[in-house]
């Protein structure tokens, strides 16, 4: 009987699972490294979302706001970059390399220069459909390989090498991640929905929704706070995918993933696995 | 040429080859080549290669890494900039929600 025709490699299911797993495994000073970038770019996002929206003198400080926007987004990236060479190094089983200036120098560089193009390129793919698996595959690759040792140049390099290897795939793992992120958002939307209610059912807290009633919901700053908890949700998962993709694709000409296992077999004692079995 | 089963080492005459230098063209043992960027290297190569990259740091070079630093902040701020005008240009009922109580109301 003829053999069904699979693409070699990890499967899409197979690697979210995967990334689950690292992800729940990972020590608390990865995800404080995630949340050190992330929390200031999303209260400020909230707080130039709000001000904008009804702030009497918006029209005059928007382009301070937004220049300070830009900071806490670049300063999100380049944490998002360290989170990402964490999770990187946990997983090829090696020790993390220590920061230097010059590490830390490298990575900052990279995302200042890289990074702010895919707010552009990400809706503009996102509007053309085909190409955006590729160019959203890419800036995530940029910052699954913030901590390697290469220039600009070459992170641009190694990054759209990535992005254009199995697009197929891609594609699906980013249909898999939209719909659980969707899943998420409804989930997080009936809870900011329920809580209020609760609050006042429970402990006879009045808050300013349960004033407002129902309506209250339909706020742009409500919806934008909704999908702010959303990224923060989901996010994490998604860099860790990207992470896992990239250390696959390199490994079929570094033999990392072998490195890895072997090492995974060498551990002195079961708890300290490099990779997350998931495989029987 | 003869081929690299048949061929031995430019340094070790004796040793047989391993590898042809992509860069050079020589054929080498296995002592004599190195991997460099996904590249089989000979070592006389390599040194060539880190020397002319060493040579290409040019002082200026500060300053493109400080004006593509620059380039990101700008357009960083660029975009954020627009998020803000279209929030702006966003009528006051769509933010607060009125809009949509007016029209629960209308349908009641």
């Amino acid at each position: 009987m003829k053999e069904p025709n699979r693409e070699p490699g990890r499967g899409v299911i197979e690697l979210v699972e995967e990334a689950v797993h690292l992800l729940r495994g990972a020590p608390l000073h990865f995800h404080a490294a995630y949340a050190v970038g992330t929390l200031p770019f999303i209260l400020g996002f909230l707080y130039f979302w709000a001000d904008m929206s009804r702030g009497a003198f918006a029209r005059e400080h928007a382009a301070l706001g937004a220049a300070g926007m830009a900071l806490f987004f670049l300063w999100m990236k380049c944490w998002q970059a360290v989170f990402a060479a964490a999770l990187r190094a946990q997983v090829t089983g090696r020790a993390a390399e220590p920061w230097t200036v010059r590490r830390a120098g490298r990575l900052a560089l990279t995302q200042l220069a890289l990074q702010p193009s895919g707010l552009f390129a990400v809706p503009l793919a996102l509007a053309a459909i085909l190409p955006f698996a590729w160019v959203y595959g890419f800036y995530q690759n940029l910052t699954a390989a913030g901590g390697e040792p290469v220039d600009v140049g070459g992170a641009c390099k190694t990054a759209a090498t990535q992005a254009g290897l199995r697009t197929g795939q891609c594609f699906l793992l980013l249909g898999v991640l939209f719909l659980f992120a969707f899943l998420v958002w409804i989930n997080t939307v009936l809870a900011m929905a329920m809580l209020p209610g609760l609050l006042r059912m429970l402990f006879g807290v009045d808050t300013a929704f349960t004033q407002a009633g129902a309506h209250s919901v339909f706020n742009t700053t409500y919806l934008a706070c909704s999908f702010a908890l959303t990224y923060i949700f989901v996010d994490p998962l998604i860099k860790t995918v990207f992470v896992l993709r990239c250390f696959y694709a390199q490994s079929v000409r570094s033999g990392d993933d072998l490195k890895a296992e072997l090492a995974r077999l060498r551990a002195p004692f079961p708890g300290s696995p490099a990779l997350p079995a998931t495989r029987p | 040429m003869l081929p690299l089963a048949q061929q031995h080492c430019l340094n070790h005459p004796a040793r047989e080859a391993a590898a042809q230098c992509p860069q050079c063209r020589h054929f080498f043992c296995r002592e004599c080549i190195t991997e460099h960027d996904g590249r089989i290297l000979c070592a006389v190569c390599l040194r060539q290669l880190s020397q002319a990259a060493g040579a290409r740091r040019h002082p200026l070079r500060v300053l493109g890494r400080a004006g593509l630093a620059l380039g990101g902040l700008l357009t960083a701020a660029l975009f954020f900039y627009w998020v803000a005008q279209l929030l702006l240009l966003i009528p006051a009922a769509w933010h607060d929600g009125t809009l949509w109580k007016s029209f629960w109301s209308t349908v009641e």
